[in-house]
């Protein structure tokens, strides 16, 4: 492996390490059983959605803000199907179809805007974004769904063997992912797409396909979350979720996610989140105010890009 | 008849958003008894006037094949200090003096990691941006900022000979000076410049990475203007009150014919494309649509914008093959 790799590889969790050692040093009720398993909790979620976002990112057309309305609007209308009779197993797996259904129609037109007219996904999905929550407002006109059925949440709030049931989804999809993204010939082409389109192309990859694609994993990664997240809350509004495609853009620029496209690991987003969570759970034990968390954020994502910059800049030198 | 119909196009402006505003105009004074009033002119040109602003920041950063995501917050955060200063009883110069340090040094935060580097614009000014609005939350505790300090409110409430606020005379003295520095100065050949081909431009002596520095600087410099008209028309302010004008900024842009390629595009383009939302969302609010509807249009015509700047865009590919 060539030492670049290695430093890419070896870096996210090293930062990881080092951030849990402070933590652990600067507050004593860091390092211990519920805490961090409540940081794993909280991982998961925003994890689960940062994977489907390194589909999209990994293309090289940009990133996509329409995650939160799409999780949103199909969690909304599965809870509309699923609570008129939450006893009823039928309407609980037409609720999940319904809103799986949704979810892939919308990363299919998102990724078909974003395909065919050569369009950067961050100004399609802004516009998307608004149209989806738009419509989440009107189908819903401001009612709270509390309703669900035992699966639903169950899924949010169960646990196996002490560990809540989102860490266990979490830590299944990302075996998924990776499996996907290094062992199958489907995976590998998101990476050789990002990287160069046209040489794609020729090597017979028909590469506007694979951005759909792209897009419709992400919205199916985001409709997932969903369900794990009106199950925990155990409400569907339809303004749910204004900043999450901002925290999953977050975790994967953390996690060393190439912005140009072509690059990124699974393992690295999987840092990334976590990252996330111990720096806004660090400022919760510290004391310090909620208000701080974006601009920690922030600054988390310029260090980490300029790391990766710098990094590259010496590598490419020697 | 091919080649009359050819001269009535070339006769006829190209831009896509003098077409929208005569539509909307068209629409929205047929639906609504009084919106063809010098009155309500003068409230749209009002409400206009900050996002034409941010739009001509857009512009600079769409002209030269980046983004900045950073405006909208940085205008909020900077009227957000304002609006604490001058309730704290500085004087009003010293408010605005702080508030363009404010907006200038984020501009010089985005211009030299994005100048410096080669890293993705988008993601610097998406860091900036949430730096901007966290600071503006952490200042003011998650607080709105009421501005009870009567003068500096008229910045968008004294009317010059009855019927022009200061600040649409600011903002157009801002395109007047954009238009000039653009197609009548060096530095305005520049940017085009690199725009249109980055290396080109480099082999011809320009310095690329100091002309980008430049634009956040004046970017900087927009997004504080822009805040100080919001504080002032608003009246109470608040760290997210600029949130979505930067997203908002580019799609005026690309609607007045600016190429998200780079390279080409318009100050008057610019402004047209501005007017154009401007124009939509103030008679969404006379006609009272439902804020789900209003979100749904607005997202349909930046979906539409695009794609009809693609479609453009693919036909001009087409032909010069």
């Amino acid at each position: 492996m060539k030492k670049k790799d290695l430093i890419a590889k070896l870096s996210r969790p090293a930062l990881v390490l080092i951030i849990g050692i402070v933590l652990s040093i600067l507050s004593p009720d860091f390092l211990t059983k519920t805490n961090i398993l409540n940081v794993l909790r909280q991982s998961s979620l925003l994890l689960i959605m940062s994977l489907g976002m390194l589909y999209a990112m990994l293309l090289g057309r940009g990133l996509d803000l329409s995650i939160g309305a799409t999780l949103a609007l199909s969690s909304c209308c599965s809870a509309m199907i699923m609570s008129q009779d939450p006893s009823n197993p039928a309407l609980t797996i037409l609720g999940i179809v319904v809103g799986i259904a949704i979810g892939l129609l919308i990363g299919a037109v998102n990724g078909a805007l974003v395909a065919y007219f050569s369009l950067p996904a961050m100004l399609v999905t802004y516009g998307t974004r608004q149209i989806i929550r738009g419509v989440a407002f009107n189908s819903m006109s401001d009612k709270v769904i509390t309703f669900f059925p035992r699966i639903i949440s169950y899924i949010g709030t169960g646990r196996i063997l002490g560990i809540s049931l989102p860490i266990w989804i979490a830590a299944v999809l990302t075996a998924l992912v990776i499996f996907i993204l290094k062992k199958t010939a489907f995976g590998r082409r998101f990476f050789l797409v990002g990287a160069n389109p046209s040489a794609a192309n020729f090597s017979g990859i028909d590469s506007k396909k694979t951005i759909v694609y792209g897009f419709m994993l992400n919205a199916l990664f985001a409709t997932l979350a969903g369900f794990i997240y009106i199950g925990r809350l155990n409400a569907a509004e339809p303004q749910i979720g204004p900043d999450f495609h901002f925290n999953a853009i977050s975790a994967c620029a953390i996690g060393g996610v190439s912005m140009s496209g072509g690059s990124g690991d699974p393992l690295g987003v999987v840092c990334g989140a976590i990252i996330l969570m111990l720096l806004q759970n660090g400022l919760n034990l510290l004391g310090i105010s909620a208000n701080w968390n974006a601009l920690v954020q922030g600054l988390a994502i310029i260090i980490a890009v300029l790391l990766d910059f710098f990094a590259n800049r010496k590598s490419n030198k020697t | 008849m091919k080649e009359s119909l050819k001269k009535i196009k070339a006769f006829l402006p190209q831009n896509a958003a003098l077409y929208a505003i005569i539509i909307f105009v068209i629409v929205f004074s047929s639906r609504s008894a009084g919106y063809l009033t010098l009155d309500n002119a003068t409230n749209l040109f009002r409400q206009a006037s900050v996002f034409c602003i941010i739009t001509l920041a857009s512009f600079l950063a769409i002209l030269t094949h980046q983004t900045d995501l950073s405006v909208g917050t940085v205008a909020s955060l900077t009227s957000v200090i304002v609006a604490l200063l001058i309730q704290q009883g500085q004087p009003i110069i010293v408010a605005v003096l702080a508030g363009y340090v404010v907006g200038i040094l984020f501009g010089a935060l985005n211009g030299l990691l994005i100048g410096f580097t080669n890293i993705a614009p988008f993601i610097i000014t998406f860091g900036t941006m949430s730096m901007a609005e966290s600071i503006g939350i952490i200042i003011t505790n998650a607080n709105t900022v009421p501005i009870k300090n009567e003068s500096f409110l008229q910045l968008s409430k004294f009317e010059i000979f009855g019927f022009l606020p200061v600040c649409v005379l600011l903002m157009f003295i801002i395109y007047v000076v954009a238009w000039y520095v653009m197609n009548k100065r060096r530095f305005g050949t520049a940017l085009y410049a690199i725009g249109g081909n980055e290396e080109a431009a480099k082999a011809t002596g320009i310095n690329v990475k100091m002309h980008k520095f430049t634009v956040y600087i004046i970017n900087g410099v927009l997004a504080t203007t822009a805040g100080l008209i919001l504080a002032a028309r608003v009246g109470t302010t608040n760290p997210s009150i600029g949130v979505g004008l930067e997203f908002e900024g580019i799609c005026g842009a690309v609607l007045g014919g600016t190429a998200l390629s780079g390279g080409r595009g318009s100050v008057g383009g610019a402004f047209l494309g501005a007017m154009a939302i401007a124009i939509l969302k103030n008679g969404f609010n006379i006609l009272g649509l439902k804020s789900g509807y209003q979100m749904i249009a607005i997202g349909s015509i930046i979906i539409l914008i695009l794609v009809m700047d693609a479609v453009v865009a693919m036909r001009k590919e087409a032909q010069e093959r």
